[in-house]
């Protein structure tokens, strides 16, 4: 008690300082241009400012928005002789015509602060004294026992000049999920059960607070599941806290093809089912058996090389027809050797040759010139969007512009030069004028890390590159494997601890740090190797928990208590309706019997059934590209669509070849729902199929078309749950 | 034979047309074996012959066989071909000779191991007969070659038995034979997983090549495919699989004319390098390029020197090689200072090399001069893609600053590779400025009474002059017009004229017999200080065209393949007359403020009545810009159109190049005038250019 009257008369005192001082543009003027909206994108921070008046956005810059106040307009947007006359507070005052309307009212705390610093002749103020250092935000962490709950946050900023002051009315404070926590001034109020952030900005600098609702119905009691591996402690213990019960294991079918779908993009086939199944074998280790052998399957290198393709943006659009084979090849091989990921990367990062001869060159064919370069590589590998920091600091990250070339410049030598043979370039380390240069004055940006890089091994003689791949996939570097391990997750999950996946920033907490914690350390510790990562994940209860909610789960979906079904993204779709129909894949361009999940770039098939079902371009680099929303045009074109009717009705397929081997009704139905939903037909389903197949009217092989065409329409397999 | 040659001659109607070969069957056979040789193609008329550089005789046959018996007449010709017993392996030309004229160029192959068909290939095939491993075709000898087809994007799988530890050389040709085709190799298990792959193999251009040793005793997949599952109309490949020795290095790159050259070959699977001797002494002055199997090899006639050297003398070819990663060569040259020097590297070029050189001359104190093939192009704005773009060895023209008496040149890679098979030859040569060309045409047949068009490219390399081309010692009745290439520069707009083509036109009187014959093809400049610089003109050889992928919105423009190895200028021939012939003339030249005016009328003159004749005529006027075509009118078998300069268009006599196309018979038939000049005066100035050339 006593430390705490002492704080507050100290800060009382730094308060009662600081009313006596003469008011800056930089402690007391920039805030409010930033708070009252001036400086934001759709006014004067935009990037061309409005009606020829240019701010920074959101105040980045306050030299540049200081000087822009003073000299633009011939300096007359002040009078100093009558300072309540200055254009600066004519306009927000609506005193003058402003497109921006009404700011603050004459009179009113802005104004006076305004006009006092506009007649004590505008000082800047010192930097020294007057740049706020940081930013504290009481409460740090807030839980609510439920939904209606109210809590009132207070923000100091801290001082340069060692004051501090209470700064709550002017700063800035957002919830990142609304309908969780909704905010209203500095009042946050919970809307529903569930996890949200609040994130406080002030002057560039800003906070982020977690916040909890909780669910406040009475009753509930923890049953402890089986714990298969630590993902399930780390997971468990978070439910537990926050009064979730998690759902059980689903049943052997449905783990076969979500495992089966997730490993290897494609559902099991009816005898790998019926074996799977028939199975006496303890569920967790057959399981645990399946997944080495999926793993171990070509059919994972092709999945995961599909990925890896629309991440890296493997597409002839970029390399032409020939590079993009080869740099298919190059992820195919690298995914089959199950390549460490940190080598995976560096091999892109420090390639260089002909795009023929090395094809992880074609890395930089894609965006030859270094900002992009930049831009993808920061967002693929570390998880983070640096591309708002090319025109002003980033609004929601500590990034800054001067960051952002500092990283670019890591790039700034590739160069690129054709080669002798047509499609072939050359990627290469430039010999002169290729300095990274600042654009707001010209000077030579020098590489510097976005993070501190003492992890980094000393080097001789260092290329750029190198340097970047040492520190980038170095062990230590916090975004590196936090960010693959969070990527691959949200493959498994359909949701990424941190999401979306490649946004990483301290505004975008993740919903449960110890799991993203102790996945990145053992990621880390087992020397980057994907497939035992991913064996870790799906080997987890967590991972296999059924669809099924109970009243304690039924409103989650952050916390991974239960699986939340997933549409089939458009080249398991495709692969699945081959798979179910027994026809062979046939597209032009590509060979007889190759699978959507072999197509080399989006070319094949171009604005056809896999473009429509949300196959990504690969024309950028975020994980958003690929689309797995439902659309009235994709369900016209299931139910009337040629690609479904045709492979239903095909010749040579499934249904054709049960009838002329003279399969029973009873098998056809059996094989029909094992090949397209990876289950046997339960009794009830089994009776509706035989009397459906046994009706009179249309012939038989038209009624199974049928029952397969009702199959392949229906939920369960459209979506992997 | 001569008898049946006049009487094919006397039977040759209106429409004959030149013969056009597009497949031969098989395309390779065992070195010393007589062998049954099928030319497909059109308009081969009974009694064509075979021209070949292949030590053979060709006799023709009856045609024979159930592909023989589906061919529409003039589809096909056979021969029974009798090699003689010193012919080498190696690739051969093989073109048809008839009444119509001479056909283009397809490549065979002589090999030294037993030849099979790829079952797929064969005359009533199933397709896709082959294309997975369930249904694989067994191949049961080795050493042996297959020639296979690749018909669109396909897959050739064959079975093959290995014995554990047992060492096999599978490699496929394509490219290196005249194919299409850019061939990917691979070996699969049984259960498809991939256990090599080759697809671009060391030296073997694009090529793919499998140094395999079988882990265990069992059954093996092949498979063949094109890199870019492209559908190519030169779509065979020939699969060797033994246990060859191959080298895939060469040393030095090229030797002098007329001299014994002494070269070695290394990597592979050779146990040790081999040394060999290449005799230069009888390699005709025009040929810069001949084939030490499978290498293509540089004739130069410059001293040769090899590294290391203390100081590169001038002229001179330095043999070098750049051994290890990172690895830059350098070389003194003593140099006068303003005297100018050509610096030239030849690596990638010759398919021997990886090198994607750099030069960079220095002065004594370190100090970087100049550098060629060290930034980026610049932007094409032109290219719809840019992957398209490719860049041959560089060059260097170096004006030597004042006070500069000695220089360094660095040679490196670009991206700072290294190694075995990174030689090259750099060649020093005082000569300003110069330049090369290239014929586009491979061939040409000029139709009795008409005319036919040759294109000829020019390489700069420091001449931006005007190059006037030329074809010397033509035979009676043989006339040859046009070829002016104008001059290059930057104009008013800060853009650069490329001006690297020249069009010549050939017309062969009414009458005149024309057998093959190579004709010469001469470029000649004038330099500043009033020295003549003349170079011939490199022969293609011949062009294969290799198809890109043009459909929704993607452009992989890909290049012909060539073949100048072969050391052929321009073959030529005459062929039967035109369906018509064009005759143009200018009749005003009117005198604008923005501009000038040039009126030209036309008239068509027929050889037949059924003849369609075009609305419009193409116009090229080589190598002007700003220039418009407009106002075409046509009546009847006359017609006009004018030609429109502007203030920007360069002053300088341009060849009007003028084509119509005409139908008849069934066949569309391309009519070239002849050439006029268009004479472009400087603005305002009243002195008319007296002569057009």
């Amino acid at each position: 008690m006593f430390r705490f009257l002492l704080l507050s008369s100290v800060l009382l005192t730094l308060a009662a300082q600081a009313a006596d001082r003469t008011p800056t543009y930089l402690r007391d003027v920039a805030p409010i241009l930033n708070k009252a909206g001036c400086t934001s994108g759709p006014c004067h921070g935009a990037a061309k400012g409005k009606n020829g008046f240019k701010l920074s956005l959101r105040g980045y810059d306050p030299r540049f928005d200081y000087e822009s106040l003073l000299y633009d307009l011939s300096g007359r947007r002040f009078n100093r002789a009558d300072p309540a006359r200055s254009l600066m507070l004519a306009k927000p005052t609506q005193q003058v015509a402003h497109e921006g309307g009404l700011r603050f009212e004459i009179g009113s705390r802005y104004y006076e602060t305004i006009l006092n610093w506009i007649a004590a002749g505008v000082p800047y103020g010192d930097p020294a004294r007057d740049t706020v250092e940081r930013l504290e935000v009481e409460p740090r962490q807030i839980t609510m026992a439920g939904p209606g709950e109210a809590v009132r946050v207070r923000v100091t900023a801290h001082y340069a000049g060692g004051e501090a002051r209470e700064v709550t009315e002017d700063a800035t404070v957002e919830s990142n999920v609304p309908d969780i926590a909704a905010v209203a001034g500095a009042e946050v109020k919970g809307a529903r059960v569930g996890e949200a952030a609040l994130l406080v900005r002030y002057q560039g600098k800003f906070e982020t607070i977690p916040i909890t609702v909780l669910n406040p119905k009475p009753g509930f009691v923890w049953k402890p599941l089986e714990q298969y591996n630590y993902i399930d402690e780390l997971v468990d213990a978070k439910l537990r806290a926050l009064k979730i019960q998690p759902s059980p294991p689903a049943g052997d079918a449905v783990f076969l093809r979500r495992a089966s779908l997730d490993l290897t993009g494609q559902p099991p086939a009816p005898e790998e089912v019926r074996a799977f199944l028939a199975d006496k074998t303890p569920s967790r280790t057959k399981r645990s058996r399946m997944i080495d052998r999926l793993i171990a399957s070509p059919a994972f290198v092709d999945h995961w090389t599909l990925k890896w393709g629309d991440l890296l943006q493997n597409n002839r659009k970029y390399l032409g027809e020939k590079g993009a084979y080869g740099f298919q090849e190059w992820i195919r091989r690298s995914i089959a050797e199950n390549k460490p990921f940190d080598r995976f990367v560096r091999e892109l990062l420090t390639s260089r040759g002909s795009s023929y001869e090395e094809p992880a060159t074609n890395y930089f064919r894609v965006t030859p010139s270094a900002k992009p370069t930049m831009e993808r590589t920061t967002q693929v590998f570390l998880g983070v969007r640096m591309v708002c920091a090319q025109c002003h600091d980033h609004p929601f990250e500590r990034w800054t512009q001067k960051q952002y070339y500092e990283m670019a410049a890591f790039f700034s030598a590739v160069g690129v030069r054709p080669g002798y043979e047509v499609g072939e370039e050359i990627v290469y380390d430039q010999r002169r004028d290729y300095e990274m240069k600042h654009p707001k004055d010209g000077r030579v940006v020098e590489p510097n890390f976005l993070v501190p890089a003492a992890m980094v091994r000393e080097r001789q003689d260092p290329g750029r590159r190198e340097a970047l791949a040492d520190w980038l996939t170095s062990p230590d570097n916090p975004f590196f494997a936090k960010s693959t391990v969070n990527r691959v997750w949200s493959y498994f999950i359909g949701r990424g601890i941190i999401e979306p996946v490649d946004d990483i920033r301290a505004s975008n907490p993740p919903s449960n740090p110890a799991l993203l914690e102790a996945l990145t350390k053992d990621f880390v510790n087992g020397g980057f190797d994907l497939r035992r990562l991913m064996r870790t994940i799906a080997n987890s209860r967590t991972y296999q928990a059924g669809i099924s909610t109970n009243e304690w789960n039924e409103r989650d979906f952050d916390n991974f208590s239960h699986a939340i079904p997933r549409r089939l993204s458009a080249e398991q779709l495709m692969d699945a309706l081959t798979l179910a129909t027994g026809v062979r894949p046939a597209m032009p361009e590509v060979p007889l019997d190759t699978r959507a999940a072999q197509f080399v770039d989006p070319h094949i098939g171009k604005e056809g059934f896999l473009d429509l079902f949300g196959r990504p371009a690969r024309e950028s680099a975020c994980e958003c590209e690929r689309r797995a929303d439902l659309s009235l045009p994709q369900a016209l074109n299931l139910v009337n669509g040629k690609t479904i009717s045709d492979a239903v009705a095909d010749s040579r397929g499934r249904i054709a070849k049960a009838i002329l081997a003279g399969r029973s009704d009873r098998e056809i139905v059996e094989e029909l729902y094992l090949a397209s939903l990876s289950r046997f037909p339960t009794d009830e389903e089994m009776k509706l199929a035989l009397n459906y197949l046994g009706g009179g009217g249309r012939g038989r092989t038209a009624r199974a078309q049928d029952l397969l065409w009702a199959l392949v329409n229906s939920k369960a397999f459209l979506y992997n749950y | 034979m001569t008898a049946r040659l006049l009487a094919a001659l006397a039977a040759i109607g209106l429409f004959a047309a030149e013969p056009v070969i597009t497949e031969l069957q098989p395309r390779g056979a065992l070195r010393g074996r007589p062998f049954t040789l099928a030319v497909v193609g059109r308009d081969i008329p009974e009694g064509a012959r075979v021209w070949s550089t292949m030590a053979a005789s060709f006799t023709p046959l009856a045609p024979a066989g159930p592909k023989a018996r589906m061919m529409a007449p003039g589809r096909m010709a056979q021969f029974l071909v009798e090699p003689a017993e010193d012919v080498a392996p190696g690739v051969y030309p093989i073109r048809l000779e008839t009444p119509a004229g001479i056909s283009n160029v397809l490549l065979f192959t002589v090999g030294t191991f037993a030849e099979f068909a790829e079952e797929e290939s064969g005359p009533y095939a199933e397709p896709n007969r082959n294309d997975t491993i369930e249904t694989a075709e067994p191949l049961f000898s080795t050493p042996a070659t297959v020639n296979g087809r690749l018909d669109g994007p396909e897959r050739d799988i064959f079975r093959v038995y290995g014995k554990a530890g047992e060492r096999r050389v599978f490699e496929v040709e394509a490219r290196r034979c005249g194919s299409a085709v850019d061939p990917v190799l691979r070996i699969l298990d049984g259960s498809g997983n991939q256990l090599a792959r080759s697809d671009d193999a060391l030296l073997a251009g694009l090529d793919a090549r499998i140094d395999f040793t079988f882990p265990r005793e069992g059954y093996y997949y092949v498979e063949v495919h094109d890199a870019r599952f492209s559908r190519q109309a030169e779509n065979f490949y020939r699969l060797k699989m033994g246990a060859y020795s191959y080298a895939d290095g060469i040393f030095p790159l090229g030797g002098r004319r007329g001299e014994m050259t002494e070269v070695t070959f290394y990597g592979g699977n050779l146990p040790a390098p081999e040394k060999r001797t290449i005799d230069l002494r009888n390699i005709p002055g025009h040929v810069g390029l001949t084939t030490v199997a499978p290498f293509v090899f540089a004739v130069s006639d410059y001293p040769e020197v090899f590294e290391p050297v203390e100081a590169v003398p001038v002229p001179a070819v330095v043999n070098g090689r750049l051994s290890a990663p990172g690895e830059v060569d350098r070389y003194r040259i003593a140099v006068r200072p303003g005297e100018k020097l050509l610096i030239e590297v030849q690596a990638r070029e010759l398919g021997a090399s990886r090198l994607e050189a750099v030069i960079t001359a220095y002065d004594k104190e370190g100090n970087r001069i100049d550098s060629a093939a060290d930034q980026p192009l610049p932007e094409d704005v032109f290219a719809v893609q840019g992957s398209s773009r490719t860049s041959n060895d560089p060059f260097l023209n170096l004006n030597v600053p004042g006070g500069v008496t000695e220089i360094t040149l660095a040679i490196e890679d670009l991206a700072l590779r290294g190694g075995p098979s990174y030689p090259y030859r750099l060649i020093v040569r005082r000569q300003a400025e110069d330049f090369q060309l290239r014929i586009v045409s491979p061939y040409v047949n000029v139709p009795v009474g008409g005319t036919a068009i040759v294109v000829v490219a020019a390489d700069r390399r420091g001449y931006n002059g005007p190059i006037q081309l030329s074809i010397p010692r033509l035979p009676e009745g043989i006339r040859v017009e046009g070829g002016t290439i104008p001059r290059e520069h930057v104009d008013a707009n800060n853009a650069r004229t490329l001006n690297r083509r020249g069009v010549l036109i050939l017309s062969a009187e009414p009458g005149v017999e024309l057998p093959m014959r190579e004709l010469e093809v001469w470029g000649e400049a004038t330099l500043e200080d009033g020295t003549k610089l003349r170079r011939r003109a490199a022969g293609l050889g011949m062009a294969v065209e290799v198809a890109g992928a043009t459909a929704q919105g993607v452009v992989d423009r890909q290049r012909s393949l060539t073949a100048p190895w072969l050391g052929l200028d321009l073959p030529a021939a005459t062929t039967t007359p035109p369906v018509a012939t064009l005759e143009v003339k200018q009749v005003k030249l009117t005198r604008m403020e923005e501009g000038d005016r040039y009126d030209f009328q036309y008239e068509w003159k027929l050889r037949t009545k059924d003849a369609q004749l075009p609305v419009e005529l193409g116009v090229d006027v080589v190598g002007a810009r700003d220039i418009r075509v407009t106002a075409f009118q046509k009546s009847g078998e006359t017609g006009s159109f004018s030609i429109n300069t502007t203030k920007a268009t360069d002053p300088a006599i341009y060849d009007i190049i003028i084509r119509g196309r005409v139908k008849a018979g069934g066949r569309d038939e391309d009519i070239y005038a002849r050439p006029l000049p268009l004479i472009v005066t400087e603005r305002g100035d009243s002195v008319q250019v007296s002569s057009a050339k």
